[in-house]
């Protein structure tokens, strides 16, 4: 096809035959071509460029924001530890006040033993010393006769003899009763400003179903492993009550077989008792804690003693030997 | 303890519960959960004379050596205990006797210091130990129970029990393991 033909119509002129554009030499149509190309190559090299450029920023940028996570994450981390390092150092401030509380209740409640114990001679001797008269010698001897002696043989003696010694030993027995009663009261007032004793108790596992009740009570162990050569003192009677207080609970939530243990906890003796064979009936929290202000109102000798005791929940770790 | 003229005024004075515990050989813990259970426990605290009855029915409490039927060598005090525990305890299947029969069936377990209540402090260790051993050989069961530890007998054991009794080499061995772990001074 000539090259004419193969030119576009530019539908323009009809003022005479189309002419062909100056024909180029060859080396000027590579010359032409060749800078073309190397003005195209240009313009894609500065694309390229540009893309690169752009990559790099937005490969710095990620970079920058990876970094910016990881310290992030770094910072969340270091304020989880100093949160969990927090309440340890507040869990481990507890445990040491409850552990300083105990012992100083259980300090306090010793003195206050001690002053009891004391006053409490001083009463027995008191009363040893009214019982001297003769008329009060005379009771006693015949009380005393009369139940190592008398009292085995009086069925087998005539009805008359019986009554006759009956109604000396009665007339005996009440002209004692009052120094009897007074020697076996346990509550002697003491002129002492009122102390408040915690009884620290506390569920295992702290939520959910109970599986141990722990209670620990602000007394020298001794109580519990010496009793057959400790003296009976406020605070073994103390003791006492707060058992009969458990025991009364344990029946309350139908767990009256539940075997109960003794240890030491901080020092103190600690009662604990297992309940993971039971269910237990009701809130034992709120029953504790009401068994407990029971013993209290039931003990006498200790409001005697000036010595005000009351019930404290605590978390179950707070009751651990070391803490952890 | 105060006196008046020679007089005890002890006689005065009402049952602790340490002396109801030191009486019955239990801890005083034991004597005041025991009174709480059948609602006997005084206010006071102070106790009657019947209170160490009701604490021995409540809580199942047996004396087996009386003191004075003590056994003076150690196969004799080990064939004692056998032949207490062997007449003391029933065991499951021992009776066909109907609901109604009057005749007392024997229990089927016993507190574990029952089998030593009665003993100087002496003999009750080397029985403990010798208990230890029957549990060990499989002749007797521990449970723990809210009383504390109770002492059953294995049905299958009893014939066997009654055997070592009899001067057997069951028994010699018996006690020459027990007589070794004293002398290991465990």
């Amino acid at each position: 096809m000539p090259l004419s033909s193969a030119l576009p119509d530019t539908g323009g002129s009809t003022r005479g035959p189309v002419r062909s554009p100056p024909a180029r030499s060859l080396v000027e149509a590579l010359e032409l071509a060749g800078r073309e190309r190397q003005r195209e190559e240009q313009e894609l090299d500065l694309a390229m460029s540009e893309v690169a450029r752009e990559d790099v920023q937005n490969r710095r940028s990620i970079d920058e924001a990876y970094r910016r996570i990881a310290a992030l994450k770094l910072l969340r981390q270091e304020l989880e530890e100093r949160r969990a390092a927090m309440a340890s150092a507040a869990s481990r401030h507890e445990w040491q006040a409850v552990r300083t509380g105990l012992q100083a209740d259980s300090a306090r409640f010793a003195g206050r033993a001690e002053e009891a114990r004391t006053a409490m001679k001083a009463r027995d001797e008191r009363i040893a010393a009214e019982m001297a008269s003769p008329e009060l010698v005379a009771a006693l001897t015949e009380f005393e006769r009369y139940h190592a002696e008398v009292e085995p043989s009086l069925a087998s003696m005539p009805a008359a003899y019986r009554l006759a010694i009956s109604e000396t030993h009665e007339r005996n027995a009440r002209r004692l009763a009052p120094y009897a009663a007074e020697l076996n009261s346990l509550a002697l007032r003491l002129d002492a400003a009122v102390e408040p004793i915690g009884v620290v108790a506390c569920a295992s596992p702290a939520d959910g179903r109970p599986e141990a009740l722990v209670l620990v009570l602000p007394l020298p162990f001794a109580v519990y492993r010496e009793w057959a050569t400790r003296e009976e003192d406020l605070g073994t009677v103390f003791a006492y009550r707060i058992v009969a207080a458990v025991c009364r609970l344990l029946q309350g939530i139908g767990a009256a077989d539940a075997p109960i243990e003794y240890f030491e906890v901080h020092g103190c003796l600690a009662l604990q008792v297992w309940l993971g064979d039971h269910v237990v009936v009701g809130d034992l929290r709120e029953q504790t804690l009401e068994h407990i202000a029971r013993a209290y109102e039931e003990g006498a000798e200790l409001r005697a003693a000036g010595v005000e005791v009351y019930g404290v929940w605590l978390r179950p770790e707070l009751l651990t030997e070391d803490g952890a | 303890m105060e006196q008046v003229e020679g007089h005890d005024l002890a006689l005065l004075r009402k049952l602790r519960v340490d002396q109801v515990a030191r009486w019955l050989e239990i801890h005083p813990f034991e004597v005041v959960r025991a009174l709480v259970q059948v609602d006997a426990l005084p206010a006071d605290l102070r106790l009657d004379t019947d209170a160490v009855e009701r604490v021995r029915t409540s809580l199942g409490l047996e004396t087996w050596w009386d003191g004075t039927e003590l056994p003076h060598d150690d196969p004799a005090l080990i064939a004692a205990l056998i032949v207490h525990l062997t007449s003391r305890l029933g065991v499951i299947g021992d009776s066909n006797l109907p609901a109604t029969s009057a005749v007392v069936r024997r229990p089927l377990s016993t507190r574990s210091d029952n089998l030593f209540r009665g003993l100087d402090p002496e003999r009750q260790v080397f029985l403990r130990r010798a208990v230890n051993h029957l549990v060990r050989m499989g002749y007797l069961d521990i449970v723990m129970t809210a009383a504390g530890l109770s002492v059953t007998l294995r049905p299958e054991s009893r014939a066997e029990l009654r055997l070592l009794t009899v001067g057997s080499a069951g028994l010699d061995a018996l006690v020459a393991r027990t007589r070794a772990e004293r002398g290991g001074g465990g």
